[in-house]
């Protein structure tokens, strides 16, 4: 997973790495001010909740950043073959043959 | 510096440029020596995999997905020998007159433009799929239209011995996509046209192309270029850019005579398009099978059309907002998902644009205009409505808060979702139909090029790609856009002798004197 979101990262310019960088540091440091705590001590339905809240923000740079990081984490989990495997996805070269082949 | 001379350099390979080389084979024939330099590389018919992330950054530019400057719409640009053509589902569509008359550019006829259509719809193999080849998430669509009281329309596609593997937009891996890949670039190639892969041009001046050839990264898919890596300088009496919107657009701006050219650059549209899932109760075929057979055409009630689709794992992933739990049930109900594509016809307005940066690479300025909004949220509503009526069970709506809307509250679908909840940044928007830039029209004060895409005031050179559309298509564009490097190729022929004979003798004799 860290691989494929390793070279994804690394296509880009250095400043979007920075700003990433940065995205990732306040997402951490954010919820203090609201849950006393940072985002990696918060139980797993605090985390959601904070992160829903911050996707429908006003203001359009924290969806943007919200949006680049889920992207790359989503990238990481479902473009692995395993991912695949869990989720039964089918599409194969061989197509209706296969497909009618396993029925 | 190594130096080259050919009679006509074509830049880009893949609907328009691919057109164009094929169109100048009878020039070759007569002793004219033609070349076409693409961006992207060059791949074996075996290095077609399917798999999503690899064909993906091998096919496109920055993997499929371009960002524009406020970073609010991902951009799919193919890269690669063929270009887009090579990445499409192969919908092959005549453009609507309504459409062309209201470009209104002189000496641009529906009637030549149709009958152009034709002949690359013939030329690519396009047809109706027939009834046992469409799968159930075609069917689906078709079915909730018709009980809602819409037409579905079948899209006529350019495929040859499709086997249903559903990865039109990874590259046929069954080569049976007709693109320029496998049509027009292989005939070009055999009558004699040079095609040099990995060829990146730099800049354009007088009768001259900077030209930057690169190695085949380690690991890399594609061939090396046929070109030995280095700086080139390439002559040639004409030129024809055929790069896209967006490649067209910035070579031209970055190179010196665009000082001539006051609206390079300008009225960029791109079919602005997001994706919509619903959950069957049942499992479906969705992910095997051509994916893109119908679409619903309401352009011009509604400024919208909805098309069938199917995408992969993380394009899914990506396109389904939130976290946690209810995204990842609906990710693992993969075989139970009904998607739909909604795009709209976005108009040619002054802030969307193409421009430059200092290094010279393009920045495309997008904003949302309110009637694209009202049409992507209306498309959603009508969508919702037809995956309801084909009795999925739930629909994942990107403009609704919260997202997923169950059946009990399927006559809620306009309460529910609104324009309030479009949000610029959270959705994921992308477009993949990128056009103008290089618009036609009657001169430099309104537009770049005239109606056969040469552009004002240079002679020897031409545009032949979307970039010449000087307002959204509202449909497909890879026909029409055959159709228009058809033109452009037309007068390349008729203009060669007066272009090129001179130009021909002041070279030979400017060698001999150095």
């Amino acid at each position: 997973m860290l691989g494929i979101v390793d070279e994804a990262l690394g296509r880009q310019p250095p400043s979007v790495r920075r700003q990433l960088f940065l995205f990732i540091g306040l997402l951490d440091w954010l919820p203090v001010f609201r849950h006393g705590r940072r985002f990696r001590s918060l139980d797993p339905e605090r985390r959601l909740r904070f992160l829903q809240t911050l996707q429908d923000s006003r203001l359009v740079l924290v969806r943007r950043g919200v949006w680049g990081l889920r992207t790359l984490i989503f990238m990481g989990y479902y473009a692995r073959p395993a991912a695949y495997a869990a989720i039964d996805y089918r599409a194969h070269p061989d197509g209706w043959g296969r497909y009618w082949g396993q029925q | 510096m190594i130096e080259r001379t050919y009679d006509i350099a074509i830049v880009g390979s893949g609907a328009g440029g691919g057109t164009v080389a094929a169109e100048l084979v009878s020039l070759v024939a007569a002793g004219r020596r033609v070349l076409v330099l693409e961006q992207g590389s060059r791949l074996d018919d075996a290095e077609f995999t399917g798999r999503e992330m690899e064909m993906a950054n091998a096919l496109y530019e920055e993997g499929g997905a371009v960002l524009t400057a406020d970073a609010t719409i991902t951009l799919a640009l193919g890269r690669t020998y063929g270009g887009s053509t090579s990445v499409y589902t192969g919908t092959s569509l005549v453009v609507p007159e309504r459409v062309i008359r209201s470009w209104a550019v002189p000496d641009f006829e529906y009637d030549d433009l149709r009958r152009r259509s034709a002949k690359y719809a013939s030329q690519n193999n396009v047809h109706l799929l027939p009834d046992e080849e469409i799968n159930d998430n075609n069917r689906l669509f078709v079915e909730g239209c018709t009980r809602i009281g819409l037409a579905a329309e079948q899209f006529p596609v350019n495929v040859k011995g499709c086997l249903g593997s559903s990865l039109c937009n990874l590259g046929c891996p069954n080569q049976a996509k007709q693109g320029t890949d496998r049509v027009q670039l292989p005939a070009a190639e055999r009558g004699g046209v040079e095609v040099v892969t990995r060829a990146e041009v730099r800049r354009i001046e007088e009768r001259l192309l900077v030209v930057r050839v690169r190695p085949k990264p380690d690991g890399a898919k594609g061939r090396p270029s046929e070109w030995e890596p280095g700086e080139y300088r390439v002559k040639a009496g004409i030129v024809v850019i055929a790069g896209g919107s967006i490649g067209s657009s910035a070579l031209l701006l970055r190179s010196p005579l665009s000082a001539g050219l006051p609206r390079l650059g300008e009225g960029f549209t791109c079919h602005p398009a997001h994706i919509l899932v619903a959950e069957h109760a049942r499992e479906i075929t969705n992910d095997v099978g051509h994916p893109k057979s119908f679409y619903l055409d309401r352009a011009e009630e509604e400024g919208y059309v909805l098309e069938t689709c199917m995408y992969f794992p993380f394009v899914t992933a990506k396109n389904l907002t939130g976290f946690g739990p209810d995204h990842s049930r609906l990710m693992h109900a993969f075989k139970r998902l009904q998607m739909i594509l909604v795009l709209a016809c976005d108009r040619a307005v002054a802030e969307n644009r193409i421009t430059v940066d200092r290094q010279g690479r393009p920045v495309v300025h997008y904003g949302f205009a309110p009637e694209v909004i009202t049409a992507l949220v209306r498309a959603t509503r009508t969508s919702a409505r037809i995956f309801f009526a084909a009795g999925a069970v739930r629909v994942h709506a990107p403009s609704a808060n919260p997202s997923l809307i169950e059946a009990r509250d399927a006559e809620r679908v306009d309460e529910l979702i609104d324009e309030r909840h479009f949000l610029p940044g959270k959705i994921s928007v992308s477009a993949a139909h990128l056009m103008g830039g290089c618009g036609m029209g009657t001169g430099p004060q309104n537009s770049v090029t005239d109606a056969w895409g040469r552009v004002h005031g240079v002679p020897w050179l031409r545009v032949a790609d979307s970039s010449l559309f000087p307002d959204a298509l509202e449909i497909n564009p890879y026909l029409t856009v055959m159709a228009l490097a058809d033109r452009a190729a037309e007068r390349v022929r008729e203009d060669a002798a007066e272009l090129l004979d001179g130009w021909r003798a002041g070279e030979t004799a400017a060698a001999h004197t150095v």
